[in-house]
Order: structure tokens, then sequence, then C-alpha cells
């Protein structure tokens, strides 16, 4: 039996080897419609890993417990009283934390020289905090402002200033330094609703950080006293704990675990959904209900919202890959039930010596399935190559519209090679299904067909 | 060449076509689905495209816009993508009159209409001041059930700060503060102090003023978004403006107009708005609360909302709303529901009328309109229906630094036919005088004021409020910041002037009279036209003449020396042009894709084919037939199998697209409105929409069929007629 | 003797377009072990159909086929092809070879479908029988740089590789040369003397038909008496 593969096996690579014109055309589109697979996917993927990375560093962590705290029923802050107890909660109830970080919270209007935006200003300790200094790195001054000096300027520890004159530190991406017309070292107002009315801020640009996919045009840090300060909160209080797990898949079942933690040590937690606190915040502030409840989300769950994105565009390439495909095995089927109706005497003959009928099927679907791999692999490897190229260039995006869509600056492609034998095996497999019906044809030919055909 | 071999010609293609049917099929209905596809396609986005520039044009950017040469960035009157508050630094048109003589005297262009647009907040006022007002209105006319109502009122509001700041204190980092505000409070409910409300009613409510009312903090802004224009020149260009509720601004008044869409969406009480769209759900969009997920679920978020009457009701008023509810409910329920907690302490009364309130907004498809009815009845003439009603005076403060100014909302409007197409709901209208005060530039003036009043008054009490109070005296609740009006002024009202003159005309004398003359005041056309604009808007007559249009007045602004800049709406409407874009390049994208593949196939398919009958072909040819008829006969054949398969493609998808544009595709979601110019999209064919793509596709057929044919007549007959493989 | 092959009262009607024909019309037969005999006849006399009833590439209208005992005609497809394979060796007109295959691997491929030798008793079986017709130099090379008498050697070699009980051979000198044809013929004489493997062909060759041991003359559909070498007239005689 082995023995007769290996001769299926000659028998189909000789023949394919032969008819190269024709095997080269449907070859070839094969090959590109796999590239194009690869490509898309690249696209997808390079995009969900931008999202993931921004989400679980900057934004928030694998698993956030956000205090939310209303003193009364019409608003909401975000305020943790008891941090320590619930840090150690979390101590206690998971065991594969790798670290944990608290943060402080507020969203106000940064007024600038050019114009006035809205981020959400985090307070953050830098001895802390692990991922995000990991995931930040500084800009040159060039980046940000016209005719700016090519050095980077500022630095992290700048943050927590120097002595006490020098408070109040921020750090800008630098998307919201050049919409803000600041540079290190200017000065901008913060102006932020607190428990006890408005109140401005001066702040102190102390560091400007490159930016890091579109969740940087949102997201800006000082230390936790400045926003403790700005809100006139005591430095007791914090808003949010980030938690970082091993193995961040295992989000969800933590999760659970710590919400019935939480539930019998007696604290009130919003009821769960798996979407971003952002998008909850309006009507959990008109909910009726007053005093401290606890969010937990997942880092999934932040970025629910985005995943819309990248499930329309996959579902626009399917349905592309799907109707190339369709086409593509039309040809294919062309092709085969042409071949066999030319090979219709030496498929008689071989039958005649001996070859059963299955022998026949699996020698045309094999030809087929080689086909199909060789050159789907061909399409594979240059669709990798030019994801690499491309990832190496780190284009940038300049359509406006390109970016909202992307949530990134720039062109982010990535494929893994599980992805890439997926798309290999799946179009051989296609390639070979197509053959399916004319190879049942060649399989069904009698031996006295094939002496006819030629008599 | 002669009829009759023609003939012979045409008879043998058929022939061949027929009995190679295979092959026919197979490359048929490859061309056939490209074409159908492409015309599909097609028409789908330029539908889609019309839609939008209708929606768009007709209801904000007009079909052209000017602005200043100078300005940092491109106009985009949808903002700057992902950040509300963040405007394009645009400059600005300094002399409008003369930008607007020169563009009117353009034969294509029917109005210019000046514009501005800008983000403002409008805060709700503080209950206590509005609380104490109503007070000192009831002792000044003597009335004393009213006097009494209005002090239950206060005593409710005074004890829920209480409990506010008792949540607050431990968190807070000035506990003295806190302390004292809580000293406070107690204070006003104890009986002495109402004794000597009693003795000297003034002092009291000065203690109130001062103490009690700026502990309430300001919360929950609405934020809108206002076009400054000449609200009646914008009204006879955009035909499609029309009022909905109360009446127009008149002609050079002061004052707002807002977008009946969000007056609906974002003014209205939410549950009233929760009713609103049940109603629709169930009467236009014939679903079911039992069967819709969606439906419950919004149901039971928004009916917890009911607080916010709770807190506008005096005791008569929720003593009315429970009795009525409880003659109501018990006719609709039978069941008996145990009322939810509620931890506000000292509104025992309101357990009941909690509870019924609880019944009543337990919605389902039984009883839902007799509890729409008896809300509109009974309910909505005792509550706040509408944040901001029409006739009233709405403060205003811009989005940045400083300036806030109270307008008269004279009613709402909307753009008919595009109401539900996501644009039109965007803008509310504000009058050009308005604008131009509250519209500052960012100057180093401003800043430093801002710097410098925070500094003077300790961070705590700067809101608002509190800084015209310090600013000016008076009655807190109903100043303004004046930044000198144009008829006292004189043509110019750049605000860097208005520095100078801040110190000398600024200083209100009696606000509410000041506040009277500038509602009745009415500016003339020259005088709104004197001041500084951010762009306009050109109207055309003939929209198909855009592009033309634009040239030539692009050459016009250049003869006048006009220091302009023109882009069309596209351009103008900032991110959903550049969607537009995106779309139409990812479509491209497809149809070249599907395009290149298919023409690969069918190649192959045609190769074999001729291959196939090159017997065929060298016996024709060793009987002496030429090359050229050879050639001809395929290409015949080929003509006829694309012409036949490319127009039943065309043809599937015209009726397609017919039938699409009678049923109409729903906007999957809310997003998709932008995209539709309305909820429903009506595609449709353009005659000249539907040649160019099947052409250009069957002409690439012909080639990619005829080429192999070309080879297949360049062999020899003999070798033709002996090949075996 | 044993008893190879036996027909008895076949017939066998074909449509030819709107037309049957009837091709052949009862005949009976018996062929014994290391008979070397040929079907004698016209074209159109009925050798070729007859020739494919007893390679069981067809089945008779009436009538039974007895291949080495078993009756063929109520076998499937699948039992029909293991007789083909283990049983019986075809030689066909146009040889028939594997173009993409070598000449070792032509040979060999009867023997991977039986599936019964190991890798060396196969190489073993092909290089002798290769061997056996004079094509060892020609091993690795295909079919298209052969000429037509080599290629009709490796249709031999395939034939006999599965030792079948039976080689059936149709028209194997039709396209050959005198000098080959006759060298060809001599080769499988010399093999069925040899070894006593049973052959039988279909021809109107005269080289061939002074050759064979046995002739059995058919003509329309039917079959004279057969002739036992001895006698030199081939006249037929009417059944």
């Amino acid at each position: 039996m082995k023995q007769l593969i290996g001769l299926y096996f000659t028998i189909a690579i000789r023949n394919l080897l032969q008819a190269k014109k024709r095997s080269f055309m449907l070859g070839s589109a094969i090959a590109l419609v796999t590239m194009l697979h690869v490509l898309l996917l690249s696209i997808s993927n390079g995009y969900l890993q931008g999202l993931v990375d921004g989400a679980t560093s900057v934004a928030a962590g694998h698993l956030n417990v956000t205090g939310l705290y209303k003193y009364k029923s019409t608003t909401m802050y975000p305020l943790l009283k008891d941090s320590s107890t619930i840090r150690d909660l979390i101590a206690d109830e998971l065991d594969d934390v790798t670290h944990v970080v608290e943060r402080n919270s507020i969203v106000g209007k940064m007024i600038g020289e050019k114009r006035t935006i809205f981020l959400f200003l985090q307070g953050i300790d830098l001895t802390q905090e692990v991922k995000l200094t990991e995931v930040l790195s500084l800009a040159k001054e060039s980046s940000y402002r016209k005719g700016g000096r090519d050095e980077v300027l500022g630095s992290f520890d700048a943050l927590e200033g120097e002595g006490t004159t020098q408070e109040n530190g921020i750090l800008l991406f630098a998307n919201q330094a050049e919409q803000l017309g600041v540079t290190v070292g200017d000065s901008i107002s913060f102006q932020v609703q607190t428990l006890s009315g408005i109140n401005v801020v001066e702040l102190r640009v102390a560091a400007i950080a490159e930016d890091v996919g579109m969740i940087s045009r949102f997201f800006t840090f000082a230390t936790r006293v400045t926003v403790q300060n700005a809100m006139y909160l005591g430095d007791n209080v914090s808003a949010r704990i980030l938690v970082y797990i091993k193995d961040r898949e295992k989000a969800p079942e933590a999760l659970e675990k710590l919400r019935q933690r939480f539930s019998q040590e007696g604290f009130e937690m919003t009821d769960y959904e798996s979407s971003s606190l952002i998008r909850r915040w309006t009507n959990l502030e008109r909910q009726d209900w007053i005093g401290q409840r606890l969010d937990l989300t997942t880092w999934e769950d932040n970025i629910s919202e985005a995943k819309i994105v990248v499930n329309s565009f996959t579902s626009i390439s399917y349905v592309l890959v799907t109707i190339l495909s369709v086409i593509i095995a039309v040809g294919i089927l062309n092709t085969c039930w042409i071949s066999v109706k030319d090979r219709t005497n030496e498929i008689g003959c071989i039958r005649a010596i001996g070859m059963t009928s299955s022998g026949i099927l699996i020698l045309f679907m094999l030809e087929a399935l080689l086909l199909g791999l060789f050159w789907a692999m061909v399409g594979a490897g240059t669709g990798y190559f030019i994801v690499q190229l491309i990832s190496l260039a780190e284009i940038p995006i300049t359509n406006e519209a390109i970016r909202i869509v992307l949530f990134s600056t720039k062109l982010t492609l990535d494929i893994g090679l599980g992805d890439l034998m997926e798309a290999v095996l799946f179009f051989a497999v296609v390639t070979a299904i197509s053959a399916l019906f004319p190879s049942i044809r060649a399989a069904k030919i009698q031996p006295i067909q094939a002496i006819n055909h030629i008599a | 060449m002669s009829f009759s071999v023609l003939q012979l010609v045409f008879e043998l293609s058929w022939r061949s076509l027929w009995s190679h049917r295979i092959k026919s099929v197979v490359v048929g209905i490859i061309i056939l689905f490209g074409v159908f596809l492409l015309v599909v396609a097609d028409a789908l986005l330029e539908s889609a495209n019309t839609a939008m520039e209708s929606s768009i044009t007709s209801s904000i950017t007009g079909h052209l816009q000017v602005y200043d040469q100078a300005a940092e960035d491109t106009l985009s009157l949808m903002g700057i993508i992902g950040n509300r508050g963040a405007k394009p630094s645009l400059g600005r048109i300094a002399n409008f009159k003369a930008v607007r003589d020169v563009l009117a005297s353009h034969p294509n262009v029917s109005a210019v209409v000046p514009m501005g647009a800008d983000s403002a907040i409008v805060y709700q006022g503080n209950a206590v001041d509005k609380t104490l007002t109503a007070l000192r209105q009831s002792i000044k006319h003597n009335q004393s059930a009213e006097k009494q109502n209005q002090i239950q009122k206060l005593l409710m509001l005074v004890d829920k700060l209480e409990e506010q700041y008792g949540l607050t204190i431990d968190i807070s980092n000035n506990q003295e503060k806190f302390s004292s505000a809580i000293e406070d409070l107690q204070t006003v409910k104890t009986e002495s102090f109402w004794r000597d409300f009693e003795k000297n009613p003034e002092s009291s409510l000065q203690f109130l003023d001062t103490h009690i009312a700026p502990l309430v903090s300001e919360t929950n802004p609405i934020f809108l978004e206002f076009l400054a224009t000449d609200i009646t020149r914008f009204k006879a260009a955009f035909y499609r403006f029309k009022l909905v509720e109360g009446e127009m601004l008149p002609e050079g008044a002061r004052g707002i107009m807002i977008n009946h869409t969000q007056y609906e969406e974002y003014l209205k009480d939410r549950i009233a708005r929760m009713f609103d769209v049940i109603h629709d759900a169930l009467h236009k969009e014939n679903r079911a609360i039992k069967t819709d997920l969606e439906l419950q679920y919004y149901i039971r978020r928004r009916s917890k909302e009911y607080q916010l009457w709770l807190l506008s009701l005096d005791a008569r008023g929720a003593e009315k709303m429970r009795r009525e509810l409880a003659i109501f409910i018990p006719s609709s329920f039978s069941s008996s529901l145990q009322p939810e907690p509620h931890s506000n302490v000292g509104e025992a009364e309101d357990n009941n009328l909690e509870f019924y309130l609880q019944q009543f907004l337990d919605l389902n498809d039984e009883n839902f309109d007799r509890h729409y009815q008896f809300f509109y009845d009974r309910i909505a003439p005792m509550i706040q229906l509408y944040q901001v009603n029409v006739g009233d005076l709405v403060p205003l403060q811009k989005l940045g630094p400083g300036s806030s100014l109270k307008a008269k909302f004279y009613g709402t409007f909307q753009f008919e036919g595009v109401e539900d197409s996501g644009f039109s709901g965007i803008y509310n209208l504000i009058d050009l005088m308005s604008f131009r005060d509250l519209y500052g530039f960012m100057t180093e003036d401003k800043k430093r004021e801002m710097v410098q009043l925070k500094k003077e008054f300790s961070t705590v009490e700067f809101d608002r409020a509190g800084v015209e109070d310090a600013l000016f005296g008076g009655d807190s609740a109903s100043s303004i910041v004046d930044f000198g009006t144009d008829d006292e002024k004189g043509s110019d009202s750049d605000s860097d002037s208005d520095n100078d003159s801040d110190s000398e005309s600024s200083v209100l004398v009696n606000t509410r009279e000041r506040m009277q003359v500038l509602i009745d005041t009415r500016y003339t056309s020259e005088q709104l036209d004197q001041g500084p604009v951010l762009s306009a808007a050109l109207v055309l007559k003939d929209p198909a003449l855009l592009k033309q249009t634009e040239e030539e007045i692009n050459q016009l602004i250049k003869e006048k020396s006009l220091p302009l800049q023109i882009i069309d709406w596209q351009t103008a409407a900032g991110f959903v042009g550049q969607m537009i874009q995106v779309m139409q390049i990812v479509l491209m994208t497809f149809i070249v894709f599907v395009f290149c593949i298919s023409m690969v196939v069918v190649n192959n398919a045609m190769l074999m084919a001729t291959m196939q009958r090159y017997p065929e072909i060298g016996t024709l040819r060793a009987i002496g037939a030429g090359r050229g008829i050879i050639l001809g006969m395929f290409f015949v054949e080929s003509l006829m199998l694309t012409l036949i398969a490319g127009g039943l493609g065309a043809l599937l998808g015209l009726v397609l697209v017919q039938y699409l544009g009678m049923v109409g595709i729903p906007a999957p979601t809310y997003e998709f409105r932008f995209l539709f110019g309305g909820e429903v999209l009506f595609p449709h064919i353009d005659e000249d929409n539907i040649y160019l793509g099947p052409l250009v596709i069957i002409a690439v057929s012909i080639v990619a069929t005829l080429y192999p044919a070309l080879l297949a007549t360049r062999v020899p007959p003999v070798v033709a007629l002996t090949t075996q493989e | 003797m044993l008893e190879i092959i036996r027909l008895e009262n076949v017939t066998k009607q074909y449509p030819l377009g709107q037309v049957w024909v009837d091709a052949l019309r009862g005949v009976n037969l018996t062929l014994y072990s290391g008979e070397f005999a040929a079907l004698v006849g016209p074209s159109g006399s009925g050798k070729s159909t007859l020739l494919n009833m007893i390679g069981c590439v067809d089945l008779p209208s009436t009538g039974k086929v007895f291949v080495d005992g078993n009756e063929v005609s109520n076998q499937s497809d699948k039992q029909l092809t293991k007789l083909r394979l283990y049983k019986l060796g075809f030689i066909f007109q146009t040889f028939n070879l594997m173009n993409v295959l070598d000449v070792y691997q032509n040979v060999e491929m009867p023997l991977l479908l039986q599936g019964k030798l190991s890798k060396k008793q196969r190489q073993y079986r092909v290089n002798s029988l290769i061997e056996r017709v004079g094509l060892s130099a020609h091993m690795k090379h295909r079919p298209n740089e052969l000429s037509g008498g080599q290629r009709q050697r490796v249709s031999i070699a395939r034939a006999l590789v599965g030792k079948p009980r039976i080689v059936l051979a149709d028209e194997p000198t039709a396209n050959l040369d005198s000098v080959t044809g006759i060298e060809i013929i001599d080769l499988m004489k010399e093999i069925n003397q040899t070894d006593q493997t049973t052959f039988l062909f279909s021809t109107h060759d005269d080289r061939v038909v002074s050759r064979v041991d046995r002739v059995i003359p058919i003509e329309d559909g039917l079959i004279r008496q057969s002739i036992e070498k001895g006698l030199a007239d081939s006249r037929f005689v009417n059944a």
C-alpha cells in the first residue's frame, strides 16, 4: 500500500509538470488569492495587536477593577476608597498575578495655546507601572512641532518634579502636544469637574511620548498626587486597579473569581457587561444608586467596540476571498474536466491492467491537491514577504478616515506561521474539492470506453 | 468579405458555442457574474454618495465653502475626529460683505451664507438658586402658600446636600472646607434659623445665597454644536429648512434655534424619550417588547431614571402624582411589587410614589399604549419635559476659557426629507452676534486673565457663577459676561479690542434690563456682514456644474485678490467625506481583484477549449480557410458569448437595483444612516453609469478569449490536424 | 489439460448510433493452459469484441464467460478489476504506456497495484523481465524516447510481470514494421514455451498466424471450427 502511494505521487507530480502552461495560469490565480488572503489577515491581525497593546498598558490592564462613586444619584466619579483591601483580596484570590498597578483617573478639558481638547488624565505611580514604561518611549521635538529640535526633551522622572516648586508635571502624547501647540516645559490648564465644583489646574509639560496608536489621542498621564490634588481628593483615594496576569487569555475566568469574592466580602458591583466602561458610563451615571460600587472588566471588554471595526473588515475580506475562491474553483473544475476527457484513453488502459476506480479518483484528486498546495504556498510565501517589507517600512497612514477606522497612525501588519499554514491548507483543499466531480467522472470510466475511444 | 461568408461564420460560431456548451456556460457565468457585481456595487455606492451629498449639502455645508486662505487647518464642519471640542484653527474672513458681493456675482451661485461652527455647553442652573429666586418672588408678592412650598423644596435640597457632603468628606483632601459646609447645612435645618428668617428674610436669604447655593456643583452639562449664521438667510438658502416648534428667529435678532432631532433625543426628559422610542418601535417598526431583547433592555435601563422627577417635584406635586398613579395603577396591575429601598432620607412620602412609578414604568406590549397616554396626559405637565423650553433664555458657555452668555431659544427646526440622515441632526443654529461674543480667540490676554482670576479666588469657589459674582456682583443666577455689543461699539467686534474696552463697558448695571435690551435689539444685515465669520457656504443653482463653478470662483478669488480658499462639500464635511473615498477605494480594489482572477480563469478555459479544437481548425485550414476566416469565427463567437453573458449580467443587476430601489435597504446600524442619507437607501442607476462598467468588462473579456484563438490560427494545419494533446 | 477460459453461447449486441450491431452471435470456446493461440478474422468479425469479453473488459449480452473457473458475468467491478490484475495480462495495439513513467516504473506498476511483494522482490522480477525483453539499457527511459518495437516490448514485460494466467494481445503487430513484428511474436513464443504462459492474440497478420499453435477463425460473430496446427489448409468450414 505504501509503495502504491509513492506511485500515485510520482504520477501526479509528473503530470502536473507536463501540463505547465495550464497549471501555471491557474496556479498563479490560486497564488494571488492566497496572497490576498494573507495580506488581509495580516492587516486585521496587526490592527488587533496594536489595539491590544494600547488597551492593556496605556488605558487599562488585563483585568480592571474600577471604583465608581456616586455621592448623588445623577453624578458618578471614578473613585476607589478601599483600594488596599481590594488589592489584598485580589492577591488572595488569584494565583497568577504578575503585578498590580493602581491609578487615579479623571476626564477634563486641556486648554492649550491652539485649542482645547478633552482628555482622560490618569494618575500613575511610576514606581509601580511596568507595562506602561515598556510601551512608552519619548518623542523628539521635531515630531510634534514644526521646526522643533531633533532631540528628546523632558523625561519620565520630570513628572514627579524637582523639589516642591515644580509640581504638576504631565506627560502628553505627540499628537496631543501638536494639537495643543505646546512643548516640554510649557504650561497648560486643565479644567475638571470635582466633588466641589470646577477646578482649573496649571500643569507643566514634563515629557512628550511617541504615539502608540489611537488610544494615545485620549489618554494622558500625571502623578497620582497631581490628580488627587486636582480633584480635591485625599491621598488614600484611587480610581482603578489594573491587574496583570500571566496568561491574559484566562482573564474571563479570573474576572468571575474576583466577582464572586468581592460579592462575598460585601462589595457592591455593577452588572457585568462585555463592553468598555466608557461606553457604559452615561447609563451608569444615571442609575439610581449612591455610594461605592466596583466595576470589573477584562481587556477584551475594553476593546469590544474597536473589535467591531475588525469584524466588519474581516467580513468584507471573507466575502471577497470567497467570491474569488468560487471563481477559481470553477476554473479548476473546467480544466480538470477537460483533462479527464483527454486522458480517457490512458485511464481506461490502467483500469484494464488492474487499477481500481478509487485509485483513479485518488490520483486525480491528488493532482489537484498538489497543484493547490504548491501554488498556495507560493502565494502565502509572497504574502508573508510583503508583510515583512511593509512592517519594516513603517508606512504612516495619512488618510484621516482610515486612521479612525484602523485606530492607528501607522500601517501595522502581523501574520503568524499558524495563520499561514491554515491559509495554505485551505486553498489546497479548495483546489482539491473543485476537482472532485471530474475525478469522480474519471473514476467511473470503464476500460471498454478507453479501448473504444481509439478504435 | 461577402455576406454569405459572414452568414457562414455566424452559423459556425453559434453552433460552436452550442456544441461546446460546457465551456460556454462556464465562461459565460463568470462574465455574467462579474458584470452583475460591478453594476450592483457601483449603483449602490453611487446612490449612497448622492444621498449623502444631498443630506450634507442641504443641511450644513452647501455645495462649496470658502474660508481664510491663511487658515492653519482645513475646514472641517464635522470637527476634528475623536475629540469633541477640538475645533480646527481657521483664521477668519474679516470682511464678509466684500466676499459676498464678489461671490454672489457668479451666475451659478444662488446664495452666500456666512458661517462659523463651534460647541457650547448649556448649564442646567443651580437648583438652590432657582429655589431662592422663587422664594424671593413669593415673599415679594406675599404668596405664603408658595413660600412654604419653596421652603419645603429648599429643605429637601439641603438634606440631599448634607448627604452628599457626608459621603464625600472622607475622601476629600480639604476636610475643613467640607466640615464647615456640613455645619452650614445643618444650621439651615435648625428652628432658630427659620425664626430668624421670618424676622429678617433678606439676611437669611443672603446667607443662603453665599453659603448654601455655592455648595451645589454644576453637573451633567449639555453639549450643543452650533452653526453660527445669519439665520434668516440660512433659511432662505437651505430649502429643506423647516420650522417645527416655536417661532422663527426674527430677522436680525439674537437667539438660538435648536435642532429638533437633538431636542427630542437629548433635551427631552429621558423617560419621555423612552416612551417616544418605544411608541415608534411598536407602531412604526412593528416590533414587540416581548420578542425584542433590545427593547426590554432599553426599558429596564431607562425606567430607573425617574430620580429627576423626584428631585424636581415639590411636596405638593409629588403627592398629586402619587394620587393620580394610585388610581391608575391598580387598574393596570394586580401584582404586589416590593418597592426598592431608596436611601434618601427625608423623602418618606415618596416611597409610595416610587413604588407606583416603578409599577408604572414596568412596560409590556399589553399595557404600553395606555401608559403612554397616561404619561402624556397626566405626568408630562407635572415634570420638566424639556431641559430648555421654547422662549427660555438659555445660558451658554463656550468650551474652553471664559465667555458665556444667555440666548433666547426661539424654536426648533428640521431639514425636511433628510431628518434621519445623521448629518442633519448635528447642528443647532445661533445668530452671528452672539457667536462673535462667545467665540473668542485664545489669546495671551485671555489666558492671563484666567490665571489671574484663578489666583485671586480660591479654586473651590471658582465656577462660572462665582466669577461673575465676584466681577460684577448682583444676582449671580442671571448675569452675563458682556464683551460689548455692536450697536454700541461700531463695526469691528474684533475680540482683541474687547479686552481694552472690557473694563469700561462690560460692567453690568442692571442685568435684567440689559438682557431685555439685547433680546429686543435687531441688527441690520450690514451690521451682521461687517463682522468676522469663519467661513461661507455657497449654494449653487445647478449642483451638476459644481466642479466647473469651483474653478471659476477660484479664478474670481484670485482676480479680486480675496484672501480666501475654496473647497467642495466633501472636503468640508471632513472625516465623513474621506469615508466615502475610502469606501470607493475598497470597492474598486474588490472589483479589480475579482476582475483579474476572473480573467485568468476565463483565459485558461478558453485556452484549453481552443486547444481541443485544433483538429477542427487544422481541418478547416487544410480545406482552404484562411487565417482571417478562422479568426473571424472565433471573434464572433467571443463577441456573442460576452455580449450575451455581459448583457444578462447587466440586466440582472439592473433588475436587482430597481427592486431594491422600490423596497429600500434599511440602515443596519446607526452609523449607516450617515451613509444612506437617512434610514433607508433607495438605490438607483444612472443611465451613464450602466454602460461604462459592462463595456469595459466585455472589451477585456473579448481580448481574453481572443488571444488563445490568435495563437491557434498561427499553428500550421498539419500540426493542428495530427496533434493529440 | 487445465481449462483457463470457457465461453458458453456468448452473444453481444451494441448500439452504433441508432443502429444495433450483432457483434457476437453465439460463441462457444475453450482455451487451455499453455496454449499459443490466435483469433483470426477480417475487420468487423468480432474478434476485438471477443477478446474484450475474455479480458473481462466487457460483459456478454447473453451467455456465460468463465475465467479460471469463475463465472464473470455476476461479478462486481471491484472483483473484475482484481481478476484483471492477477489473472490477465493485456497488450494493446497502441502500446498505452504511461508517458510520465519510465520503463522500469511502467513495468513495475502492476506489482504495486497487487501490493504483495517487497521492494527487493519487485526489483528482482521487474529487472529480470526487462532483461528478458532485451531493454535493460533503457530502464530509465521514457516511452517517448523509445521506438515502436521497444515500446511493445515494454508492454509485454508489463503484461507478464504480474504472473498472469493468460496474456491477451489485441493486434500486437499492427503498428510495427515486418522485422520488429516477427521479433515480438518470437519473443512471446519463447516465453510461452519456457514459462507455459497462455497467449491469445487477435490478429489478421499472417506472420502471427503462421507462428501460433492454434488458429481460432471468427467471422460474422461466430467461431468456425478451430484448427489445430498440422492442417496447412486454413480454409473455413461452415458450422
